[in-house]
């Protein structure tokens, strides 16, 4: 094993490592200082080795946008959900994913960049799957898509080699640009009325907006199924189906959140 | 090289007027002039301009990006004058300028992987202009989706792309990758235009964000996105004529669904700003189509319907805003006699449906059916699909009969077309119920000062005169952004020519030819 074989694996850990402590993590100054070590150490996954100019502006890039953040996450809590799988099943997903990363190299082609590199990002891909998808709160989306698109970009080194200085300054543009506009909603949510909660996250709540349903009950089977109604100030009809109370804003027709 | 004094004068523009954003009326006028000397800047670009980055010849100016840029810093100019007179945001001037800088260096980049980061970049950046104050949680929700789409349509770009990177040297691929990375891609831009089925964070941002930054959120970044996936798939996909029927008819079925399904929905809202998201939906279906074709052909009526459609969706968006902060309401059927009311805005509606479907032998109508029957041929689908894009005339009408009705009474309660004729006449809170405190006075943070030294009696009369006239101010603008459209789509701009023009050469050491890697050899698209 030559010394920047060595350097790339152990990069390659830092990245996954520094991953996991962001995803997991329940304080969110930990979670930001694994995010930064994860994302600063993507910058040596590449055999051969990036100028040290590029290496440079990469992390002086994570650096600021790290620093942007923490400034951020100073106001409200610093208190964070974590993964709700855990850090046991995350760092197994996140293994598997390397295996099957370094295992596929070149996927289906000649790889022109380490195996190591192909591996680690799809490590991060599969660690940016559940906060990407799943975001309940804005801190937690930005650093899924932070690891989203340095996965991406590590898989991009894996099979196309070390990126060239240009795309190492479009590289760190992009981290900054993106930990810069995470950290300015954080603010922004921060200063709307504190919480941190991305309003609406869910996808699995129905809703049916086009019929309007005036007040009917149904019996299925031995459950029942209540249909809602309630009308918002602007005229509209909201309807929504489940079983139970209508919540507070079924009652008042707060939520202007109406599809086609 | 001529594109680094536009990079300079928007980047630092937007930098200086984000740095005294405490100061709005000195970020106003830097973010006014930065886009002014933006749009000249834009001008002396020269086509064919190249620029090495650490020995490697990466960028080169051509003219279809100049001519972007160029549309771009111009209509903003505009569109912030309209803001500025109907509903203001005091972000839109830096995004605006940090936005096009990013869009016109990606355009500029010929490695489609840095172009893909720097175009991402940019529209983050630019997508911080949906929080519009007050911040409330609504606003923060969707802006968060806004920037979960543009992530992840980067990603998915960035990884489609790298799999089939240029030179292709000696790596082979089987037909089944081409085809994945193909779809990659393609799905990464119909999620940033936000087609059918990727529609429903887009039609949040349109009925939150303001919609003075809407051209900007959903017309001209995914555009430039789009523009670098086309000339990804003519180097990479299209030359090396690989069957991918399947890929193709996936991405077929989004467009012809977008064209269909958007038009039907934005018929049937009744929120204004919906109309506008779907219609922007609708329109973007043809890019896709245009993405589905993958021959030679193809390059030229997409990259012209790109800029017809960015020019005609501003105008839209803009007239959208303009209605409804002169009458006070966005539902449609509350907006009874508008076209009475404002005959200015009427005629720019009037040029928005003509320059968007056009007639047989316009520009804007020859580019959209180039567009179906490369791709469908000339049967059935081709007609149907044909038919769906006319659906646009459905609201495009639906507006018109409403604003031709008898006016309602908030309608006859908002300002008319004249002119005040005294600037220093305020008009009164039933005159202007939808603008109250807005605009000027807003920005200025407090009465404009009456003081005996001629300067401030000066700006005195400039303000209260640009108070009580607001409502003409933006019909006017709405207007022009109207004629601007209209001259794209019945070709009296000469986009066509520009949109020929080959795409920036690949990334070559020492200035190289661009093609000697390993790959087959082609002619790329555009190239005369």
């Amino acid at each position: 094993m030559t010394a920047l074989s060595a350097l790339v694996i152990v990069a390659g850990l830092a990245t996954v490592g520094g991953a996991l402590v962001a995803v997991t993590g329940r304080d969110v100054r930990h979670a930001l200082a694994g995010l930064v070590v994860s994302l600063a150490a993507a910058s040596l996954v590449a055999d051969p080795l990036p100028s040290p100019a590029g290496i440079g502006t990469r992390i002086v890039a994570v650096l600021l946008g790290g620093y942007l953040l923490s400034i951020a996450l100073r106001a409200g809590s610093t208190v964070a959900r974590g993964s709700l799988a855990g850090r046991s099943a995350e760092s197994f997903a996140a293994a598997a994913a390397f295996v099957v990363g370094f295992g596929s190299s070149g996927l289906g082609a000649t790889a022109l960049g380490p195996p190591v590199a192909q591996g680690v990002g799809f490590a991060l891909l599969v660690l940016a799957i559940g906060p990407v998808v799943r975001a309940t709160d804005i801190y937690r989306l930005g650093v899924g898509l932070a690891l989203l698109l340095t996965g991406a970009a590590l898989v991009r080194v894996g099979l196309a080699g070390t990126p060239g200085p240009l795309e190492q300054l479009a590289m760190a543009g992009l981290t900054v640009g993106l930990l810069g506009s995470v950290a300015i909603l954080r603010a922004g949510a921060a200063s709307a009325s504190g919480a941190l909660t991305i309003e609406d996250g869910s996808a699995t709540k129905a809703r049916f907006d086009a019929h309007p349903i005036v007040a009917a009950e149904t019996k299925v089977g031995r459950r029942r199924s209540v249909a809602r109604t309630s009308v918002h100030p602007a005229g509209h009809q909201r309807v929504s189906l489940g079983r139970g109370r209508p919540t507070p804003a079924d009652r008042d027709g707060s939520d202007a959140e109406l599809g086609p | 090289m001529s594109l680094v004094p536009f990079l300079a004068i928007t980047f630092g523009a937007a930098a200086a007027a984000f740095v005294v954003r405490h100061l709005p009326r000195l970020s106003l006028a830097i973010g006014l002039l930065g886009l002014l000397a933006a749009t000249g800047a834009g001008l002396t670009i020269v086509p064919g301009d190249n620029l090495a980055i650490a020995g490697v010849r990466g960028i080169q100016t051509t003219e279809f990006g100049r001519l972007f840029v160029v549309l771009g810093c111009a209509t903003g100019l505009l569109t912030v004058l309209i803001g500025l007179a109907t509903a203001w945001q005091p972000s839109l001037p830096a995004a605006l300028l940090a936005g096009f800088g990013a869009l016109g260096l990606g355009l500029a980049i010929g490695d489609p992987i840095v172009a893909v980061l720097v175009v991402v970049a940019g529209a983050l950046v630019g997508s911080m202009v949906t929080l519009a104050r007050p911040i409330t949680d609504r606003a923060i929700g969707v802006a968060a989706r806004e920037l979960r789409a543009i992530a992840v349509a980067g990603a998915l770009a960035l990884l489609g792309m790298a799999w089939i990177p240029r030179p292709l040297g000696p790596r082979t691929l089987p037909p089944e990758m081409f085809g994945l990375a193909f779809l990659l891609v393609a799905v990464a831009v119909s999620l940033r235009f936000g087609a059918l089925p990727f529609h429903r964070w887009a039609a949040r941002l349109a009925a939150t964000a303001p919609e003075i930054a809407l051209p900007l959120l959903l017309v001209w970044a995914p555009a430039a996105f789009a523009v670098v996936a086309l000339a990804w798939m003519d180097r990479s996909i299209a030359p090396f004529l690989v069957p991918l029927d399947v890929e193709r008819g996936i991405v077929v079925a989004i467009g012809a669904a977008s064209i269909m399904l958007g038009g039907a929905a934005a018929w049937l809202q009744d929120d204004l700003e919906h109309v506008v998201g779907y219609s922007i939906v609708q329109d973007s279906g043809f890019v896709i189509l245009g993405l589905a074709i993958l021959d030679t052909s193809a390059w030229q009526p997409t990259r012209t319907w790109l800029l017809v459609f960015v020019l005609v969706k501003t105008a839209f968006a803009a007239w959208a805003a303009a209605v409804r902060v002169r009458f006070g309401t966005r539902q449609i059927p509350e907006l009874a006699g508008w076209a009475r009311r404002s005959p200015l805005l009427g005629a720019g509606l009037a040029l928005i449906a003509v320059s968007t479907i056009g007639v047989p032998g316009l520009l804007a109508w020859d580019v959209r059916d180039s567009l179906i029957r490369l791709t469908l041929g000339s049967g059935l689908m081709h007609a149907l699909v044909a038919l769906g894009g006319l659906l646009s005339l459905t609201y495009y009408l639906r507006l018109a009969l409403v604003g031709r009705k008898p006016a309602s009474a908030l309608v006859r309660a908002a300002p008319g077309d004249a002119p005040a004729r005294r600037g220093h006449e305020r008009p009164t809170a039933e005159e202007s119920p939808a603008v109250p405190g807005g605009g000027y006075e807003e920005l200025a943070g407090r009465q404009p000062r009456e003081s005996t030294r001629s300067l401030a009696r000066a700006e005195a009369v400039v303000a209260r005169t640009w108070q009580a006239n607001r409502a003409p101010i933006a019909a006017t603008g709405v207007l022009l952004l109207s004629l601007i459209a209209v001259a794209a789509g019945t070709g009296w701009l000469d986009l066509g020519s520009a949109a020929t023009a080959a795409a920036p050469e690949l990334p070559t050491p020492g200035g190289a030819p661009s093609d000697s890697g390993g790959g087959p050899s082609f002619q790329p698209i555009g190239t005369p």
